[in-house]
């Protein structure tokens, strides 16, 4: 039962991952641009659904409002870098920071907590269910909005102003030989990118029945990991589409967080979040592998030469 | 149909090594000319490329392009009515994304990019035929990442790719320098074909003084961003590479080279 429960909650969070994952995977890998308001998009997702649906409004609306206010703050990040030539990540930075007050205000306090109202993960459809199957239903309906976002993100990116996105990350110099202002394609992107991070943030929220101001930090980090093990995986299972690699990638970090977290406690949640995050870096720059070849070479060799004395 | 007037341009204004390269330059092209332009390092080439295409703003004067005045306009404004192919085999294509996704977002220069499909069957089609005729084998790759191709093969392409749509001027950026001496004449007999069919008013950069006295309508040789040779027609089927070379030498010279 035990294994049960914690498999649910991985699926949960893994997914819910995933979408911000989908969402960073625009600005990090297809614009190449390493933007740091996730961390705070990602919880300002969250407080607006709350505050929302909190004031009456359904639980579809608040999301897709979520939605619009993620892609807004991911819109400023987008002007303060193309407009007023401000530094990429320092522009992620100046979001970010300023977001932490502005969800405070928007939240009213640092708690928002909605127990009571329909959400998504709390609905008639689950009435009457055993927990192990409502949570496994609950894992459903995140799915459900994970494939819908990498299905949309897949067709976007194979339109006309899909391709223009990506050249815009690959290079900028043919978007400017084709006429097109490389700003208004980072832009977008960005706000792109920070409207999916924010849905996520709505789903954050349903999945705990309250909005924590604390609930953004080290998004980033956590999403970047999910990404860059993605598209490892995808690279090698050729017809693979990173976004599907991002999903699994998701899950992979997340089994291997709360694997961790249960080994080591709760409170060395974030330290574990970085070392995990060090660890899948050093396996994208390749010194991990190479490392592992190294020493299997030797070790082949040593038997080697001790087989011909 | 080109024509840059009082052209001024100064590097390291205010400092020590302040360089006045262009001081009322004045340079103009006729309709479907193919000028080609050679000089040494330093001698203005490039920036002269790069004041027409708006990579860069000259300090003084005005740039005129079909009798309408450009000089305000911005680099990707002014892409729209002008192709430009550069040195580095990798500056010209999104090098991650597939032939096919390249030559889509080529073709739809001018058009604009909304939320319709990229690419088709139908379209897919019509690339390979493009490529076809290149003898490269292109249209049999139409799914490989750009960046896998030699950059001889990405060189060819994207000269295709920046003619596929109708342009008033192409710009020619020593297009040829990083190929090797069998890939690099390709390029040229290539060049000279696309800008002979369409009828485009062409200026080439190069430093191969045998291209420069083979292809081309017209001769311009650059020093310290003055013309000091101009000739067309007649008398440029007259000048011969050793004549050039001697000049060229003559102004290197000078220099203390």
């Amino acid at each position: 039962m035990f294994f049960v429960n914690q498999m649910s909650t991985i699926l949960q969070l893994g997914f819910i991952y995933a979408v911000v994952g989908l969402g960073v995977f625009i600005t990090y890998k297809i614009l190449d641009f390493p933007d740091l308001s996730v961390d705070g998009t990602f919880p300002l997702g969250g407080v607006v659904f709350s505050v929302l649906l909190t004031a009456g409004c359904p639980w579809p609306v608040a999301m897709l409002v979520s939605f619009f206010a993620g892609a807004a703050a991911g819109l400023v990040t987008g002007l303060l870098h193309v407009k007023l030539r401000i530094n990429g990540l320092l522009a992620g930075i100046i979001t970010m920071t300023a977001l932490v007050s502005v969800n405070y205000l928007i939240a009213g306090g640092p708690q928002v907590s909605f127990a009571q109202e329909d959400t998504l993960l709390n609905n008639g459809l689950l009435d009457g269910m055993s927990r192990a199957l409502s949570n496994y239903m609950e894992v459903l309906f995140i799915l459900l909005i994970v494939v819908l976002c990498k299905v949309l993100l897949d067709l976007f990116l194979k339109t006309k102003a899909g391709f223009l996105l990506r050249a815009t990350g690959d290079n900028p110099q043919l978007v400017t030989q084709m006429g097109k202002n490389t700003d208004n394609y980072k832009m977008l992107g960005l706000a792109l990118a920070n409207g999916i991070v924010a849905l996520a943030g709505s789903l954050y929220c349903q999945y705990s029945a309250s909005y924590n101001s604390n609930m953004g930090t080290g998004t980033v980090v956590i999403a970047l990991a999910c990404v860059i093990i993605g598209c490892v995986i995808a690279k090698h299972i050729r017809p693979m589409a990173n976004t599907t690699g991002v999903v699994v990638g998701a899950l992979i970090y997340y089994a291997i967080l709360s694997a961790a977290m249960l080994l080591l406690g709760s409170d060395y949640t974030r330290l574990i979040v970085a070392v995990l995050f060090v660890i899948v870096l050093l396996f994208d720059t390749g010194l991990i592998g190479r490392t592992m070849k190294k020493l299997f070479r030797r070790k082949k060799r040593k038997e080697g030469g001790d087989a011909r004395t | 149909m080109l024509e840059l007037r009082e052209i001024r341009k100064v590097f390291n204004r205010g400092t020590p090594d302040e360089n006045v390269l262009f001081d009322g330059f004045c340079f103009s092209v006729a309709e479907g000319e193919f000028v080609s332009i050679v000089g040494s390092n330093g001698s203005g080439k490039t920036t002269l490329l790069n004041l027409i295409s708006g990579t860069m703003q000259p300090d003084g004067g005005q740039v005129f392009l079909r009798g309408q005045d450009i000089t305000a306009q911005k680099e990707f404004v002014r892409a729209r009515r002008i192709g430009r192919v550069f040195q580095d085999p990798a500056g010209g294509m999104a090098n991650n994304m597939t032939v096919a996704e390249n030559m889509a977002i080529a073709e739809n220069k001018g058009r604009g990019y909304g939320l319709s499909a990229g690419l088709n069957r139908r379209r897919v089609e019509a690339y390979r035929e493009l490529l076809r005729p290149l003898g490269l084998g292109l249209e049999m790759r139409m799914n490989v990442p750009v960046g896998a191709l030699s950059g001889g093969q990405r060189q060819l392409l994207t000269l295709l790719v920046a003619t596929m749509t109708p342009i008033d001027l192409l710009l020619l950026d020593e297009h040829t320098a990083a190929l090797d001496p069998k890939t690099a004449e390709q390029t040229m007999e290539l060049t000279d074909r696309i800008v002979r069919e369409k009828k485009i008013t062409t200026l080439m950069v190069t430093h191969n003084l045998r291209f420069a006295e083979q292809y081309g309508t017209r001769l311009c040789m650059f020093d310290k961003g003055r013309i000091v040779l101009d000739v067309a027609g007649e008398e440029k089927r007259a000048k011969k590479v050793d004549d050039l070379l001697g000049l060229f030498n003559a102004i290197s010279v000078e220099c203390g080279n």
